[in-house]
Formats: C-alpha cells, sequence, structure tokens
C-alpha cells in the first residue's frame, strides 16, 4: 500500500496534483490527487472559451472540493464498482450535463487518487463494455504510477472514515 | 474574485452545501423522531421516489424545496452570509494537503498553483498563527 513519503515523493514529480479548495479558510481534512489524465482534462475544461464547458468543469472541481473539505459523501456521491475486488471507485457529478464520472482508488482511509474522467451518456449500463473499458483505464493508470495495490476494506465507512454514510438515515425503511 | 470561473465554482459549492444541511437536517429529524422518506413523501404530498430524487445528490433545488424539506423536517435553513476575509481561518489538514495556513487570497493563489513552491513556503514560516504573515516567495530554477 502507498504511504504518505510514496505519495509526496509522487506529488514532488508532478504525477499526482492535490485537489485545493478555492474557498479561503476552509478546512482540507481529506485528500484527493490527480493523475496526469484527470489533470489534463480539467484544465483544458477550466481554459475553454466556453462560458458552458468552463461551468461543466468547475462544478466537477467544486464536487471533488467536496471530498477534500470533509464535506458528506453518501452512494449516491461516490461508491465502488463491482466487482468489489478490482477496488475502482467512481465520483458522480451530475449536473450542469453531462453528467461525468471521475474514476479512481483509494490509495489511503481518506486519500482518493483520481485516474481519470469520462461522460456518463457514453458508458452505457452498469455492466456496459465501456464501463468495463473505463475500469480496466483505471487499473492502466493506477499501475503506470505505482506497483503498490490500493486501499482496500470491506465497509465504506472504511474508505471514507468521517462524515460519510452510504444512505442518508431518512432512507432507510 | 482571483478567477473567471469562480462563479461556477461556487454555485455547485453552494448546492452542495445546502444538500449536505438538509440531509442532515432531515437524518436528525430521523434520530429524534424516527421520520422516514415516506413520512416525508405524505407531508409533502408527493411520491416517495419524488423525495428519493430529491435527497440522490447535490441538484438546482428551488428556495421553495429547500424549505419543504426542511420543514418536513421540523427546521429552516438559518442564513448567514461568510465573508471571504472575516472568515477565521480552519487550519484543519490532512497531513499529504500542504498547509496554506493564514495567507492572504492573492498569495494564496500563487501557492496553489505550485506544491513545491508551497512547501518551501511553508519552511519559511516560523509562526503558523499568525493571522497575516508577510511570505517573501522567490521562484527560481531551483525551486523544482
Amino acid at each position: 500500500m502507498l504511504t504518505h513519503d510514496g505519495l509526496k515523493d509522487l506529488i514532488s514529480l508532478r504525477k499526482l496534483r492535490p485537489v485545493r479548495t478555492r474557498a479561503p479558510g476552509e478546512r482540507e481534512a481529506r485528500v484527493m490527487l490527480l493523475c496526469l489524465p484527470m489533470q489534463e482534462d480539467l484544465d483544458a475544461g477550466l481554459a475553454s472559451a466556453d462560458p458552458k464547458i468552463v461551468d461543466r468543469w468547475a462544478s466537477l472541481q467544486a464536487d471533488m472540493a467536496h471530498f477534500v473539505e470533509e464535506g458528506l459523501i453518501t452512494w449516491k456521491f461516490m461508491k465502488w464498482l463491482e466487482a468489489k475486488k478490482q477496488e475502482v471507485w467512481e465520483l458522480i457529478s451530475k449536473r450542469p450535463r453531462p453528467s461525468l464520472r471521475v474514476f479512481g482508488r483509494f490509495a489511503l482511509p481518506n486519500v482518493f487518487i483520481a485516474t481519470h474522467v469520462a461522460q456518463r451518456n457514453l458508458l452505457g449500463g452498469k455492466w456496459s463494455l465501456a464501463f468495463e473499458i473505463e475500469k480496466l483505464k483505471t487499473e492502466e493508470i493506477w499501475n503506470d504510477l505505482t506497483a503498490e495495490p490500493p486501499f482496500a476494506a470491506d465497509e465504506y465507512e472504511k474508505y471514507i472514515t468521517v462524515n460519510a454514510r452510504r444512505n442518508p438515515k431518512v432512507e432507510n425503511e | 474574485m482571483s478567477n473567471a470561473n469562480d462563479k461556477f465554482y461556487y454555485r455547485q459549492r453552494a448546492r452542495n452545501k445546502v444538500w449536505e444541511a438538509v440531509i442532515k437536517a432531515l437524518d436528525r429529524a430521523s434520530d429524534l423522531h424516527g421520520i422516514k422518506r415516506k413520512d416525508i413523501a405524505h407531508f409533502l404530498e408527493v411520491p416517495p421516489s419524488q423525495v428519493s430524487r430529491w435527497l440522490s445528490g447535490p441538484s438546482n433545488w428551488g428556495i421553495d424545496t429547500i424549505s419543504d424539506l426542511l420543514l418536513a423536517a421540523g427546521a429552516e435553513m438559518d442564513f448567514k452570509p461568510a465573508r471571504f476575509e472575516e472568515r477565521v481561518a480552519q487550519n484543519e489538514y490532512h497531513p499529504l494537503n500542504e498547509p496554506l495556513i493564514t495567507v492572504t487570497r492573492a498569495k494564496k493563489s500563487i501557492l496553489e498553483v505550485d506544491p513545491i513552491v508551497t512547501r518551501e513556503v511553508q519552511m519559511s514560516l516560523v509562526d503558523s498563527q499568525q493571522r497575516n504573515p508577510v511570505i517573501s516567495v522567490t521562484v527560481g530554477a531551483n525551486a523544482a
């Protein structure tokens, strides 16, 4: 499993870039680190001349910062994909359209490595070929980054240890 | 505002914060009074599936929807704008997030673009409790 020092080395080598909040004074109790493909897509989106595209990527950045700021995370915001043993997660950023999915893995509890991003409308159903390709792409980018395995646990709250639950309590019938 | 796309970022940030506040209010009502999705749906006279859609994630809720959901939880929003320059920095960072400490917004924007420079600056700071530290940043070839 990756260590803090190992991750800091990857940040120094610019293979990973931390997501920072833009809000002055805000806490940053969790970590989201962007791999190069994710960095490139985000930077290109934010640099677009089209305000709609800028809106889409700035909103995604706010969603990622919500994770970093220790905002509430539920299964509808962030979840692991089946088969779980692959340890591939997605962050769900629905609005504005198009809905985006950020794929990645946990390096440590509360430390998410975002490998890349895809438009949801291009992925098809749960077990579609496109989804399987994205999971393989996550593994490929991870393997280019490190030989260490991702963090693995059996419960949602072991990945995101504070202010996270699979479902809002009112949803539990 | 230091960035032309800040308005989009802060709109989504507001959606996320309102969503979290409403979910937590409903969860609190569930803890205190056992309120469930079907109770909220009955109170608001909408199908339970509509409640699930509302709660599924940050969205463009109107003020009316926010008010209705909070009323179902026996609550209302307590509005209080927070001016950036008056906000007390929480100084709570994960060890992997290079501390930005309490730098001014202009300086923070410089630090954000280069985590390596940030580390250099971090080492030069002696008093992390200082509200408005004066930081001199020299970016040279050996900084990277």
